[in-house]
């Protein structure tokens, strides 16, 4: 019983109390270390007290590959997440600010994307598009589910035309890189943000080390595909520790708040 | 830099007074050697009387003619702690074994490379394996088995060797 | 009864808790970092062990080393002493989970009043008179205008989870509101993690007085009478007195039951502070937060009171009854606390770092020192600036100001820059003879 009242850091070996982590938004406070969370937490750290309301609960997965052992795998992560697949989608708002989330969850099949993780992303970027909010996604995915083939790689340009979409409504997309995100997702609709923001230390890429190490084959540079990695060479806005990430968030969507848009009309900025 | 409470330049004053040309110090934790060079020595040097009987000899400085003259810039040779030390890196119990009827992960003499495991640290009920950085001979274990262990104790001192020795 | 007590905490108040375990007759363990090794808690504790490098985040707010050290050298109590983790709730419960005693109240006490927002409502239902505003925190600025107009400007915000001026903002009217809301929503973030802020009445120019409770685990309160404190520089208390200079012994009575529904409200079971504000003009006092601690001033209420504050802190930790009741708690003369720090008070109270080269402790009757420096001791620049605790102790206000004043010129700190010429002046000021200062009167006076 004891046991469980502790976390050890698998980076720095500090032992810590559950509570004291909790309050530390899961953060390591000795080396920073980012423990991954699940999607209810990061629902109940960033969104304002019982401003959450989800879309498209009920959307389940089906197997259209007929894949060995995929409907096993759906139903054990159902189980075991209490949920009904890979992604969390809804309405919230994030200081006082109304904003269209998805956060995906890295303990449903490592949040990897097939059909129904598209659709859910796909349709929460087009209420966003329909009721002029901006939207802001925690991602973290192993990439696109292997199990359902090209209907997943499909998801990727289904994703993308509807952050089109959403673009030329000259709304606001802030994407939010957690520790890990790969493959697929971050070939697709991770990468559109106006705004992407990594998470401290995050392992974001395409492909895996090994596979690039054995394809080039060249030694990896240090650090190579962490967030702050990226950061330098480019490919991410900024780099925010997740204790400070509400704040920021909240303080970008404060500043982006906007009336797009009417046919010929003005734009007025806040 | 300190020893015990004493600054170096204590010591130093000390050794010039008494006109000690050689000083070895050891305590636990920490062992220092100084050796001053002729030339520094011959420098300080003042008429001093021989000791009595009974007292404590001390080191009488050399002639000034039969040394050689060299004028070092640095007449000193400071050599500090010998051996690596590893220190603990938290509070709480020092267990030599992994468990209480098992035998100890090393002993004096053993050799150990990076990555071996020395010895636990019981914090909060919870067993943390202190790990090695480099590779070497224990020569001293510090602390007694099942003692507290507070941040920073030298724990143990090692002889290092190079990693294919 | 507690055998073994580990002091999580450095400077004057750690050598304070060792004196009382001493008398106690109970054995200490002192925790240091590694810039307080020579330490006079480490020299008179029976037993120390360094829990780190200088960084108070290291060490002192490094809990997994307290503890181990706790269950390491088998203590089976832990006084916090103030600030670093006197009150933070995870800190109360893990020496709950690990069976060691925590000498403060229960955690639910220390969580209710921590978050200010929440501490006022629980002291709206217990009838403790609160000042005007918002029903807990506020979430839209719509929400903080209906109260502004409500209550009436001036109104305040300020950060629910933390104080010392941080997420403050005084709006003197409505256009003022939206940017006072981000600004202190900001600053609240930056300080303690959290924007949420609720807002009530200002009240300009008020006393900042305090009740002194002490509590047992057996459901008996008494208070020991008022503080007052309205000396402060940035929400930074320099000079503290008891009792009060304004109050009558009506106001004292009606103010100590207050301050004990409140802590009836939260069955509090230890030493705490109960905070008001008391409007001179209008006579009124209203409550603005609870301290769930042993605070720095206790020395003041002890003095008048010659009640040993943390020699009974930690009985009623052990599970003692208190054996007082409200009538045995008698007060006499007057005491008056200057908190002596290595500051330049001519160049904005910069603290200054240095080492102490000479040092003489003024004495006679009525005066106390509380301290934690000696000759050698080298300020840090790690930790807070306090040098000394001077307390001073008279039959009347007079006498008590009399022996402070000669206390002050007796009081020999070399090496480092003090505020003794501070409070020298402090002594000599018109308003503060008359007794009559708010927590204005620095601002006013000295700035």
């Amino acid at each position: 019983m004891l046991s469980r009242l502790f976390v050890t850091c698998s980076q720095c070996h500090t032992t810590h109390f559950i509570s004291f982590l909790k309050h530390s938004h899961y953060v390591c406070s000795k080396c920073g270390y980012h423990f991954r969370i699940d999607a209810p937490n990061r629902i109940k750290k960033l969104c304002d007290r019982g401003s959450f309301f989800e879309l498209d609960q009920g959307l389940k997965s089906a197997d259209p590959l007929n894949f060995p052992g995929y409907q096993q795998k759906i139903d054990d992560a159902m189980i075991a997440t209490g949920i009904n697949e890979a992604v969390i989608t809804g309405v919230a708002t994030i200081n006082d600010i109304r904003t269209a989330l998805a956060i995906l969850e890295p303990r449903f099949i490592m949040a990897s994307m097939g059909s129904v993780v598209g659709e859910k992303i796909t349709r929460l970027v087009e209420y966003a598009t329909d009721h002029m909010l901006p939207a802001v996604m925690i991602i973290s995915s192993g990439g696109a589910r292997m199990q359902e083939g090209i209907f997943s790689l499909m998801q990727m340009a289904k994703t993308a035309a509807a952050i089109k979409r959403f673009h030329e409504r000259q709304l606001l997309l802030v994407t939010v890189l957690a520790d890990p995100t790969t493959g697929g997702v971050t070939a697709s609709f991770a990468m559109l943000g106006d705004i992407i923001i990594g998470e401290t230390k995050a392992l974001i890429g395409f492909a895996g080390p090994r596979v690039i190490q054995q394809t080039i084959g060249q030694v990896l540079p240090p650090g190579f595909q962490t967030a702050e990695f990226l950061l330098e060479h480019g490919m991410l806005d900024m780099v925010v520790s997740r204790k400070n990430l509400k704040a920021i968030l909240g303080s970008i969507l404060r500043t982006h708040q906007q009336r797009p848009y009417a046919q010929g009309g003005e734009r007025h900025a806040r | 830099m300190k020893f015990g409470k004493f600054d170096l330049d204590e010591l130093l004053a000390l050794m010039d007074r008494h006109h000690v040309s050689e000083l070895s110090l050891r305590r636990h934790g920490q062992a220092i050697e100084i050796k001053k060079s002729a030339s520094a020595a011959q420098h300080s040097a003042a008429p001093q009387p021989r000791p009595a009987a009974g007292e404590k000899s001390v080191a009488e400085p050399d002639d000034p003619e039969t040394q050689p003259t060299l004028l070092s810039p640095e007449p000193l040779e400071i050599i500090g702690e010998k051996f690596y030390q590893v220190q603990a890196p938290l509070v709480g119990t020092f267990y030599r074994a992994p468990a209480p009827d098992a035998s100890p992960f090393i002993e004096v003499g053993d050799q150990v490379k990076v990555g071996d495991t020395l010895c636990i640290i019981e914090a909060m009920k919870n067993m943390n394996e202190i790990q090695i950085d480099v590779n070497g001979i224990i020569r001293e274990i510090c602390v007694k088995n099942g003692s507290l262990v507070e941040f920073g104790q030298v724990l143990f001192k090692i002889e290092e060797t190079s990693p294919d020795s | 009864m507690i055998a073994k007590l580990l002091v999580a905490n450095r400077g004057e108040i750690a050598v304070r808790i060792i004196r009382a375990a001493h008398e106690l007759g109970i054995k200490t363990v002192a925790v240091y970092s590694e810039a307080d090794r020579q330490a006079l808690s480490v020299r008179y504790a029976d037993q120390a062990v360094c829990i780190g490098p200088a960084p108070a985040a290291e060490s002192y707010l490094f809990y997994q080393n307290i503890l181990s050290a706790a269950l390491s050298s088998n203590c089976d109590a832990i006084h916090p002493g103030y600030g670093f983790l006197a009150e933070n709730p995870l800190f109360a419960e893990a020496c709950r989970a690990l069976n060691i005693k925590f000498v403060g109240p229960h955690p639910l006490a220390i969580r209710k009043m921590g978050d200010k927002a929440s501490a006022k409502k629980v002291m709206q239902h217990a009838g403790v008179p609160i000042v005007p505003g918002s029903d807990g925190i506020i979430h839209t600025l719509a929400e903080a205008q209906t109260i502004a107009e409500t209550v009436g400007y001036p109104v305040v915000f300020k950060a629910s989870a933390g104080g010392g001026g941080k997420g403050m903002r005084i709006v003197n009217d409505q256009r003022e509101l939206d940017g006072a809301f981000a600004f202190a929503a900001n600053e609240a973030q930056q300080a303690f993690g959290d924007s949420s802020l609720y807002v009530e009445k200002f009240i300009a120019d008020p006393k900042h007085i305090e009740i002194q409770l002490l509590g047992d685990k057996h459901g008996h309160v008494v208070h020991l009478f008022e503080r007052d404190c309205s000396i402060q520089r940035r929400y930074q208390k320099l000079l503290e007195e008891a009792p009060s200079p304004v109050l009558n012994d009506e106001l004292r009575q009606k103010m100590g039951e207050a301050a004990i529904m409140a802590a009836r409200a939260v069955k509090y079971d230890s030493v705490g502070t109960v905070e008001f504000i008391f409007d001179q003009k209008q006579r009124r006092f209203y409550f603005i937060e609870m301290n769930t601690r042993i605070q720095v001033e206790h020395p003041v209420t002890e003095q008048i009171t010659q009640i040993d504050l943390i020699k009974n802190q930690i009985l009623v930790a052990a599970g003692k009854k208190l054996t007082l009741t409200q009538d045995d708690i008698r007060r006499s003369g007057h005491a008056i606390e200057c908190r002596i720090n290595a500051e330049d008070h001519r160049n904005n109270f910069q603290p200054k770092t240095g080492t102490i080269s000479q040092y003489i402790v003024p004495g006679g009757p009525g005066i106390r020192v509380d301290s934690g420096v000696y000759p050698g001791y080298t300020i840090s620049p790690y930790y807070d600036s306090m040098l000394a605790k001077l307390i001073a102790w008279g039959n009347t206000r007079k006498d008590a100001i009399a022996g402070m004043r000669r206390a002050l010129r007796e009081f020999v700190i070399e090496g480092v820059t003090t505020t003794i010429p501070f409070h020298l002046s402090l002594l000599a000021n018109e308003v503060f003879l008359r007794g009559t200062y708010t927590t204005n009167f620095i601002k006013e006076f000295f700035e």
